[in-house]
């Protein structure tokens, strides 16, 4: 997808989905940056506990302090939602801005949440041989993935809402209504179409070509991702490497292994 | 069911398109309402060809099973296509029996409708074997002696050969020796047909019964069954979603039928094959045998294609509030009956606009 394509213009979940794990990346990268030492303006973070669970100097009673690089969000996060932002928050004053800009803003905010949720610790132990009476701990970003795989659930269970606002957002659901929106809540305006044939105006290539599982039932199926125009089957052959042994001295000797499977792909 | 039956006789008058060489026209004898008990009755039947009312001749007493194979077949089709686009029963001009282009075109509809047809035939044909009804069959008896698994072979085995064999002769008599033989649509057919009987006889089963002391399986004797019709259906609709579609190839002196593109996977024996391509069954087009998806009643919540967004095209669905009378809580009294309650219950129904 492109920034102009249909699929971010319109305010699907979809879109919802684009917008959080764009601005996530950015936090992500940014931070990996400041990390690696690429960047002049952040560095690794000095970490003083934030919370009742993270203790300000490591903890004594464990036997651990805070030590080497710790990956510092507040940098990424700050210019995520400076840069990533801008685009939608051109009307200074809240009231102005519009609906659709409320939303970005939001699964925006979202996404860098998501980071921040996950960032977790982690420990090496330097005692003699190994042993963990010296233990140094730092703060760690999660891997880009489970990000992914976070905010996809987000996208799953995300939540429709009004498109009159109040200053703020409102679910559409009517008994609902009153429960404030969580910033671990995607959100979005418009009913997702169903993908199923190719329209270029709108963004939508369609699923023909697409490959699917037979045997599954899930959104992968050949049944739901064909929109039941069925499917074609290919006959793949993959040659790989298999067996491999280490034969004194020194080289690895493999044998070439042969595998068919068929590839479905839809109609 | 009296509006199941109506469809039913509707669609087997409609498949009897006197126009169309191609389409599965013998399955109107499903419709005819009398059982076939002398050669004469062969002449009545309609929508066969004189090569079928010949072998009705020579096989009278088969010629009840053989409408009992039509009779299955659409209605095994009917359900597994209950949920799509096109659900088996696109008919009517008033004017005259016209079940559509679809089956007259050589799609995946009309393969599907050949392979179940030639299936049931096999299928009626094989139980009225074992069931006795028959002179000149009975129980499979090449099924016999101790198996490898240590088990006897006794009972009555499901004679399948005798059934797909009458089914290749009554069934395949349209496509086979006439002026068309070499045409795609023949070799389409007949591959379809031959498919249909080939996910019923390569799936038969061994079915066991135990007569050791108090049921134990010391003594075991087995036979082979046909699968469940249910199940042959189930396995062609599969079929159907992975169809071929194929071109006649001239290979020596011999007509293949190929798939389109060299790419695919060459069919086996128990896939279907299609030459055209379908038209979406979205709108009703007689001229295309669509009979369009307004009315149909969808599932507001599914994502698949008996889902309101796919089903109804698009263009979205009406809600009725529909009032279901069930009986519950029943309750058993000494003795002997049960007394129940009824409620009310009102449901959802939905359907494409």
């Amino acid at each position: 997808f492109t920034p102009d394509d249909a699929t971010t213009t319109t305010g699907t979940r979809e879109t919802a989905f684009i917008y959080a794990i764009t601005s996530a990346a950015v936090v992500h990268a940014i931070t990996q940056s400041c990390s690696a030492g690429n960047l002049t303006d952040c560095s690794c973070g000095r970490v003083t506990g934030d919370s009742d669970t993270l203790p300000p100097r490591g903890s004594d009673l464990e036997g651990w302090k805070w030590g080497g690089c710790s990956d510092d969000i507040v940098f990424g996060m700050e210019f995520s939602k400076k840069f990533v932002d801008a685009a939608d928050s051109r009307g200074r004053k809240k009231r102005s801005r519009n609906i659709r800009s409320m939303m970005n803003l939001h699964n925006n905010e979202v996404g860098r949440k998501a980071i921040q949720q996950q960032m977790s610790v982690k420990c090496r132990c330097h005692g003699v041989s190994g042993s963990c009476a010296v233990k140094t701990c730092w703060k760690t970003l999660p891997s880009f993935k489970r990000v992914g795989d976070f905010l996809k659930k987000k996208y799953m269970t995300s939540v429709p809402i009004l498109r009159k606002t109040r200053r703020r957002l409102r679910r559409k659901q009517k008994l609902s209504r009153k429960v404030p929106i969580g910033d671990d809540e995607l959100v979005y305006l418009e009913k997702s179409p169903n993908f199923c044939k190719s329209d270029k105006k709108r963004g939508i290539f369609g699923t023909r070509g697409r490959e699917c599982n037979r045997t599954s039932t899930g959104p992968d199926s050949c049944n739901l991702l064909c929109c039941g125009r069925g499917y074609n089957t290919q006959v793949v052959r993959f040659v790989e490497r298999c067996g491999c042994k280490f034969v004194w001295c020194c080289y690895v000797k493999c044998n070439t292994c042969e595998t068919i499977i068929d590839k479905h792909t839809c109609k | 069911m009296p509006t199941l039956n109506v469809i039913l006789v509707f669609l087997l008058y409609a498949l009897v398109s006197t126009c169309s060489a191609t389409a599965n026209q013998w399955l109107r004898v499903a419709a005819s309402a009398v059982s076939v008990r002398t050669e004469d009755a062969c002449e009545k039947l309609h929508g066969l060809i004189s090569r079928q009312v010949q072998i009705c001749k020579r096989n009278v007493e088969v010629m009840d099973s053989v409408k009992e194979g039509a009779r299955m077949s659409i209605e095994e089709c009917q359900f597994q296509f209950r949920h799509r686009r096109w659900n088996c029963s696109t008919l009517i001009n008033r004017r005259g029996p016209v079940f559509g282009k679809v089956l007259e075109e050589g799609t995946r509809e009309a393969a599907f409708v050949h392979s179940i047809s030639a299936a049931g035939v096999a299928h009626a044909v094989t139980r009225a074997c074992s069931s006795g009804e028959l002179e000149r069959c009975g129980c499979d008896r090449t099924v016999r002696g101790t198996s490898a698994e240590g088990f006897q072979w006794a009972g009555c085995s499901d004679n399948v050969a005798f059934g797909a064999a009458f089914s290749q002769t009554f069934v395949d008599a349209r496509e086979r020796g006439r002026a068309a033989a070499t045409s795609s649509r023949a070799l389409m057919n007949l591959h379809n047909n031959e498919a249909g009987r080939r996910n019923l006889v390569d799936h038969m089963k061994t079915e066991c019964k135990c007569h050791g002391v108090s049921g134990s399986c010391e003594l075991k004797t087995c036979w082979r069954a046909m699968p469940p019709f249910r199940e042959v259906g189930a396995r062609l609709k599969e079929k159907f979603d992975g169809a071929t579609e194929v071109q006649q190839k001239k290979i020596g002196s011999r007509r293949e039928l190929v798939p389109l593109n060299s790419d695919f996977k060459p069919h086996s024996s128990s896939d279907l094959v299609y030459l055209d391509a379908s038209p979406d069954f979205c709108v009703r087009d007689t001229k295309v045998g669509s009979m369009g998806t307004v009315g149909r009643v969808c599932n507001k919540t599914s994502k698949a294609i008996d889902g309101c967004e796919l089903l109804c095209c698009g263009r979205g669905y009406n809600t009725h509030t529909r009032e279901v009378v069930e009986r519950c809580s029943c309750k058993f009294h000494w003795c002997c009956y049960v007394r129940c309650k009824t409620c009310r219950r009102t449901v959802e129904v939905h359907t494409c606009k």
